[in-house]
């Protein structure tokens, strides 16, 4: 069964100047997805066209067999690229925060893994660094046992001890029947964990997708070099 | 899921809004001090005057301070939540969007409830303090009688309508208002993309001059006439005319509401776009 179907989505912020335009694309459920492409591509403008963020102008989206809305958003977990926190919060109050919204949500994960960074439960998040509040987000986000996790950038301007941390938290506390869906430019640091991927060129047009060790295997190529390739200036 | 936006929004609210209600307790408690140097009959030093009259005035500006700062953290509290980063959390939340809307607005109606509840608990303190001496056992049985006892005489059954309507067109204004402030928030979130606060001001500035200007007009046109018609009104009728006046009111800004709120909901729901 696919977890996201997306049929004929088309985004336009300026008018003639569509972002995504007749977008199609179906995910199954239980895989790690690469959404590839240069900036500027529609990889965040998808991401937050699923998530509920953004309104289509045309096209559907079905997430679990659901249209987006309130039923489709219980069972996404998304990061976006900003950190979304109320600063004067204390960082146990937004775990009780996700608890009290998210019926998926696992605070005793979410406590050990802050207990493995060292991160004071009680501390005031705008104390804490961009950088710790950015792995704050994460623990948030991957401590609900959702159904799609959408990641938005998650290892873009980190340094790459965080990368690291930021792929080994995202493979080994996913939900193993949910989808990750990751988009990213930074193709090197990704590759090793996507199962799938999907290259994305400006208009939101897929110019190749498929199964990733496939492709190397075909190609004889690491997905950055096909990336490369591909995107050629 | 609307109690637990509720509870989130106004426990947000709430945060730093006791320290402000309870700093006016204490200005209300220094404002009686004053009425009552004023009201003394003894003759005082001139510098007690004095000083009576510079707490007198820090105590007003502190109860104006006390309701602009609850509107204050209203209207952040929308701002933050919904067009900031944070908007990114508050609209991926499994929920109706009518339901964070409808519940920014029950947040901030109790909150401005409260605030007026503790104005009035400021005022009856202060004259508490101040004219304590004076005011005799039965002052404010006295009081309620002439006011409230003279209405009901005067009225009858149609006080209680009266009462109703009142009540009635004070949540609707206070809801009217909530929603205009929103709206050029919204507004302004949605052209600006920089100084979305200032644009926000200059939304509401356009706006409020627009609105008051077409009621202004409305009654230049119509004052005369109606005031003539009222005048003519056979004095049995009076009581229905009025209770028929303010229920027109009621069904104004009603609708003005119900605009205003599908305007708002429609922004949110097909305009949004967060950076």
């Amino acid at each position: 069964m696919n977890i996201l179907e997306c049929k004929n989505l088309t985004k336009s912020y300026k008018k003639n100047v569509p972002v995504l335009s007749d977008f199609n694309i179906s995910i199954p459920a239980g895989r790690i997805v690469g959404l590839l492409g240069p900036n500027g591509c529609g990889k965040s403008t998808l991401m937050k066209l699923i998530s509920g963020l953004l309104q289509a102008d045309s096209g559907e989206i079905s997430v679990g067999g659901n249209p987006v809305g309130e039923n489709s958003k219980a069972l996404i977990s998304y990061l976006p690229e900003r950190t979304y926190f109320n600063s004067s919060m204390k960082v146990n109050e937004i775990i009780e925060y996700f608890e009290t919204f998210y019926a998926d949500f696992d605070s005793q994960k979410a406590y050990r893994l802050l207990a493995d960074l060292a991160i004071d439960p009680k501390a005031n998040l705008k104390s804490l660094s961009k950088g710790t509040k950015e792995k704050v987000q994460l623990i948030l986000v991957m401590s609900r046992n959702a159904k799609l996790y959408l990641l938005d950038e998650p290892i873009a301007g980190v340094d790459p001890a965080a990368r690291e941390y930021i792929l080994s938290t995202i493979v080994s506390n996913y939900n193993p029947d949910a989808t990750i869906i990751i988009t990213t430019h930074l193709i090197t640091d990704v590759e090793q964990v996507l199962d799938d991927f999907v290259f994305l060129t400006f208009g939101g047009k897929i110019i190749l997708s498929g199964n990733a060790e496939e492709a190397r295997n075909e190609n004889g190529k690491s997905l950055d070099e096909l990336f490369k390739e591909v995107f050629r200036c | 899921m609307l109690k637990k936006l509720i509870k989130y929004d106004f426990r947000a609210v709430i945060k730093y809004w006791w320290i402000a209600a309870l700093s006016s307790v204490v200005l209300s408690i220094a404002g009686g001090w004053c009425i009552s140097v004023f009201a003394s009959e003894k003759e005082l030093p001139e510098v007690l005057y004095l000083v009576a009259t510079l707490v007198a005035i820090v105590a007003v500006l502190g109860l104006c301070a006390f309701s602009v700062l609850t509107i204050v953290f209203v209207y952040s509290r929308f701002y933050k939540n919904f067009f900031t980063d944070e908007g990114y959390l508050t609209f991926t939340l499994p929920v109706k969007r009518s339901q964070l809307l409808n519940s920014k607005l029950i947040a901030s109606m109790m909150a401005s409830g409260l605030t007026s509840l503790v104005i009035i608990l400021d005022v009856a303190i202060a004259i508490f303090i101040g004219l304590n001496k004076y005011i005799e056992k039965d002052f404010f049985k006295e009081i309620w009688d002439e006011l409230v006892g003279e209405v009901i005489r005067e009225t009858g059954f149609y006080a209680v309508i009266y009462l109703v309507e009142i009540l009635l067109l004070v949540i609707l204004f206070t809801l009217f208002s909530t929603l205009f402030v929103f709206c050029c928030i919204t507004i302004a979130s949605i052209i600006a993309k920089k100084a979305k606060i200032i644009t926000a001001i200059g939304v509401y500035y356009v706006a409020n001059s627009v609105f008051t200007f077409v009621l202004q007009m409305f009654w230049l046109f119509c004052f005369d006439s109606i005031g003539n018609w009222l005048y003519d009104i056979p004095k049995n009728l009076t009581c229905p005319v009025y209770a028929l006046i303010m229920l027109t009111g009621i069904l104004f800004f009603g609708m003005c509401c119900g605009i205003l709120y599908s305007l708002q909901y429609w922004m949110l729901d097909r305009k949004l776009n967060l950076s």
